[in-house]
C-alpha cells in the first residue's frame, strides 16, 4: 500500500517535469515560429546580439512578450479554473463565474468613457479594480443568507452581477464610439500588442493568487466530501471560501486585465488535469496551471500559423479548439464527479 | 510653390457644391432640374425601382447619401446619425453647414434601419445606395416608400455610382454628372499640381496595437489616393495575396508590417494615437515610417471623410490629406 502510494507520487512528480519540458519547448516554438519566417540563426542572434533590424524587432518586441504573457496568463486561468470548480463542485464552472470578467470589461469601458484613459497600462489597473469590486459584490450577495454562502448562491449572484454589468457595458459601448473602440480591442482576447509594462503590473496579483490557491488546496480536498462531512472533519467553511474566492479573483482579474477574456482554458484544463491526477487538489492545481500555460502558448502559436500572413487571436483559436475538446471530454466519460 | 494647386481645386469644389444648393432652393425652376422627367427607373441589387414623381420627402440610409442630396440642393427629412466622425451631435462635419435640425430627423441605425421612425417621416423615396441590408429589410422598406438599394455587393458602392443613382432618383442626372466631373477635375488638379505623386507608390493601412490591415485596390480610400496620381505599391498585393479573400482589405500579422516597401505609407491609427503608432517598435521598422514618408492619421473626422467618400467628403479630406501627402512625398524622394 505504502509502496503503491510512493510510486504514484513518483509518477505525478515525473508528470510535472514532463509538462515543464513540454512548456519550455512550446515557449521556444513561440519564439521561433510566426507569420514571418525567420531562420533559427537569426532568431538566436536576435536574442543574444540584436542589431535592431526587422527580425530582431519581431523576436524581441512581439514574440518574446507574447510568449511570457501566454505562460503567465495560462497558469493563472488554469489554476483559477481548478479552484472555482473545486469550490462550487460544479464541473461547468469557469473563472468568469464570479463576475470577474464582466467587472473587468465594464471597468475598461468606464476608463475610456468617464476618465478618457485609453487602453494600455492605465486601463489594466482599472480592469483589475473592476474585477476585484465585482467579485466582492458577488461574494457579498452570495453570502447574504448567512452560513458563508453555498456554491449555488455564489453562482447565482455571479450570474446576476455578470448580466447587470454586461448591460451597463453595452450601454457605454453603444453610446460612445471611442469606448466601443477600446472595448473591441480589449474583448478579442489576444496576447499581442499589450505594453510590456502590463506583465510587470499583473505579476504581484498573480503570485498572490497562486499562493492563496496553494494554501487553499487541502481545504478543497475536504470540501469535495460535501459540506456536512467537511464540517464534521473540522473544516471551517467560511475562511476556506474567502480564501478560494480571493485566489480566483486575483488570478482571473489579473489575467483578463492583461489579455481580455480568454475562454475555455479555465473550463477545460482542470478536467484534463483531473483525468491525470485524480481529485487531490495538491496535484490538481499545479497540473492545471502547467496545462493552462501549455494550452495557451500552443494555441497562440497555432493562431499565427493557420492564417499566414494574417493571425487569429488566441481567444478565437481557443474557442474553436476548446468547444470540441470539451464535448469530447464530456462524451468520453462522466465528468469526474465533484 | 508645391501646394499651389490645392486652394484652387478646393475653391472649384466649393463653387460646385454651392451652385447645387442654389439650384435646389428654387423648387424645380432652375436648369438643374431640366433633366428630370419622371417616372424614372433605377436598377439595384434587389431589382428595379420606379419613382413616379419628383420626391419631396427624402429619407437617406447607409453612408454618404445625404452628402449627394445636399450637394444637389435638397434636404432629406431623415438621415442616419453618425457615431463615428459625427461628434456629439451625430452630424458629419462636411454636412454640418447644410444640416437643419428643424427639417431633418436623425435616425438611429445602430440595429439596422428603424422602420417605424422611417415610416413616421412619410417619405416619398428612400435612398440607400451605399448600404448592406438584406432583401427582407429591402422589402420592409419598399412597403414604406419606393426604395433605391445599393448596386452589386453590400457596402461597395463607388462615390461616382452613388452620386449618379441619387441624381437619377431626384431627377437631376445632369447636375449629378456635373458634381462627378467637378470632383474628378478637382482631384486631377491636385495630381497636376503635384507631379511628384505620379512617381510614387503608396500603401493604405490601418495600424492597431494588435492588428494590421492593408486596404486593397477596390477600396474607396485606395481609389481616392490613386486619383491623386500615386500608384498602389506591389508589396501590398504580394503581402495580402494569400490572406483574406475580401477584395477591400486584408489582415496581416504585425510581424510582417515592415514588408510594406511603398514609397509613402498612409496609416490610420486604430485605437492608438499617431505618436503611439510611430513609436511602436514594429511599425517603426516600416521603411516609410523610418524615412518620415508615412502619413499617420488619428483624426476621427478625417477617418470618416476618407472612409465614406462622397462629393462633399472628398473636399473635406483633401484639405488635410494633400499637404501631408506632399510633405511625405518630399521625404520619400529625399
Amino acid at each position: 500500500m505504502a509502496r503503491a502510494r510512493g510510486s504514484r507520487r513518483r509518477l505525478l512528480v515525473g508528470g510535472v517535469l514532463a509538462l515543464l519540458v513540454l512548456l519550455v519547448l512550446a515557449a521556444l516554438a513561440s519564439i521561433v515560429v510566426g507569420a514571418r519566417w525567420i531562420p533559427l540563426a537569426h532568431v538566436w542572434s536576435a536574442v543574444v546580439a540584436p542589431t535592431g533590424g526587422h527580425d530582431d524587432v519581431v523576436v524581441r518586441s512581439l514574440r518574446v512578450p507574447r510568449t511570457g504573457l501566454g505562460v503567465v496568463v495560462g497558469v493563472a486561468l488554469g489554476v483559477a479554473g481548478a479552484v472555482i470548480q473545486g469550490h462550487t463542485r460544479n464541473p461547468l464552472a469557469d473563472p468568469g463565474l464570479l463576475g470577474v470578467s464582466a467587472g473587468a470589461a465594464f471597468a475598461v469601458c468606464l476608463a475610456v468613457y468617464a476618465f478618457d484613459i485609453p487602453s494600455g497600462t492605465g486601463s489594466v489597473a482599472f480592469a483589475l479594480g473592476g474585477a476585484l469590486v465585482a467579485s466582492v459584490v458577488v461574494f457579498a450577495l452570495g453570502t447574504l443568507g448567512g452560513g458563508g454562502g453555498t456554491p449555488v448562491t455564489l453562482a447565482l449572484a455571479g450570474a446576476a452581477v455578470t448580466a447587470f454589468l454586461g448591460a451597463l457595458t453595452n450601454a457605454l459601448v453603444l453610446s460612445d464610439a471611442r469606448t466601443l473602440d477600446a472595448y473591441r480591442f480589449w474583448a478579442v482576447g489576444s496576447l499581442v500588442g499589450r505594453p510590456d509594462a502590463v506583465l510587470v503590473q499583473i505579476l504581484p496579483f498573480l503570485v498572490a493568487g497562486l499562493l492563496l490557491a496553494a494554501v487553499n488546496a487541502p481545504a478543497l480536498n475536504t470540501l469535495q466530501l460535501g459540506e456536512d462531512v467537511a464540517r464534521g472533519l473540522g473544516q471551517r467553511l467560511g475562511p476556506a471560501r474567502v480564501l478560494g474566492v480571493a485566489s480566483v479573483t486575483l488570478l482571473t482579474g489579473a489575467a483578463v486585465s492583461a489579455t481580455g477574456p480568454i475562454a475555455f482554458v479555465g473550463l477545460v484544463v482542470p478536467h484534463v488535469a483531473r483525468a491525470i491526477t485524480g481529485p487531490d487538489h495538491r496535484w490538481l492545481i499545479p497540473y492545471s496551471g502547467l496545462l493552462g500555460a501549455l494550452l495557451l502558448v500552443v494555441s497562440d502559436v497555432a493562431g499565427r500559423l493557420i492564417a499566414v500572413p494574417a493571425e487569429l487571436p488566441v481567444g478565437l483559436v481557443l474557442a474553436l479548439v476548446g468547444a470540441p475538446v470539451f464535448i469530447a471530454l464530456v462524451r468520453r466519460r462522466t465528468l469526474a464527479a465533484l | 510653390m508645391r501646394f499651389r494647386g490645392v486652394p484652387a481645386a478646393l475653391a472649384a469644389l466649393t463653387v460646385l457644391a454651392g451652385c447645387g444648393s442654389g439650384g435646389g432652393q428654387g423648387g424645380g425652376t432652375s436648369a438643374a432640374t431640366s433633366s428630370g422627367s419622371f417616372p424614372v427607373s433605377i436598377e439595384h441589387t434587389f431589382g428595379s425601382t420606379t419613382i413616379d414623381a419628383e420626391p419631396a420627402r427624402i429619407v437617406v440610409l447607409g453612408w454618404s447619401a445625404q452628402d449627394v442630396v445636399y450637394a444637389l440642393g435638397e434636404t432629406p427629412v431623415g438621415m442616419p446619425s453618425y457615431s463615428y466622425g459625427g461628434g456629439d451631435d451625430g452630424v458629419l462635419p462636411w454636412d454640418a453647414e447644410h444640416f437643419d435640425r428643424e427639417r431633418t430627423t436623425l435616425l438611429d441605425t445602430t440595429d439596422g434601419p428603424p422602420l417605424e421612425d422611417i415610416a413616421a417621416l412619410r417619405p416619398d423615396v428612400i435612398l440607400a445606395t451605399y448600404e448592406g441590408f438584406d432583401r427582407a429589410t429591402y422589402d420592409d422598406l419598399s412597403e414604406i416608400a419606393p426604395t433605391v438599394a445599393y448596386p452589386g455587393e453590400a457596402w461597395t458602392t463607388s462615390w461616382e455610382d452613388q452620386t449618379a443613382m441619387i441624381g437619377t432618383a431626384l431627377g437631376r442626372s445632369d447636375q449629378a454628372q456635373q458634381l462627378i466631373d467637378g470632383t474628378k477635375a478637382a482631384l486631377r488638379q491636385v495630381a497636376d499640381a503635384h507631379p511628384q505623386f505620379a512617381d510614387l507608390t503608396f500603401a493604405y493601412t490601418s495600424m492597431g496595437a494588435d492588428a494590421f490591415y492593408l486596404y486593397l485596390g477596390q477600396d474607396p480610400r485606395v481609389r481616392l489616393i490613386e486619383a491623386l496620381g500615386l500608384t498602389l505599391d506591389p508589396s501590398v498585393d504580394a503581402l495580402a495575396g494569400a490572406g483574406d479573400t475580401s477584395t477591400f482589405y486584408s489582415q496581416v500579422s504585425l510581424e510582417r508590417a515592415p514588408e510594406i516597401t511603398a514609397d509613402v505609407v498612409i496609416g490610420f491609427a486604430d485605437g492608438l494615437t499617431a505618436s503611439q503608432v510611430e513609436t511602436q517598435p514594429i511599425y517603426a521598422q516600416i521603411p516609410a515610417v523610418q524615412r518620415k514618408s508615412a502619413v499617420i492619421l488619428d483624426d476621427e473626422e478625417f477617418g470618416a471623410a476618407v472612409s465614406s467618400v462622397s462629393v462633399l467628403s472628398i473636399p473635406f479630406a483633401l484639405g488635410t490629406l494633400v499637404d501631408r501627402l506632399a510633405s511625405a512625398a518630399g521625404h520619400a524622394q529625399a
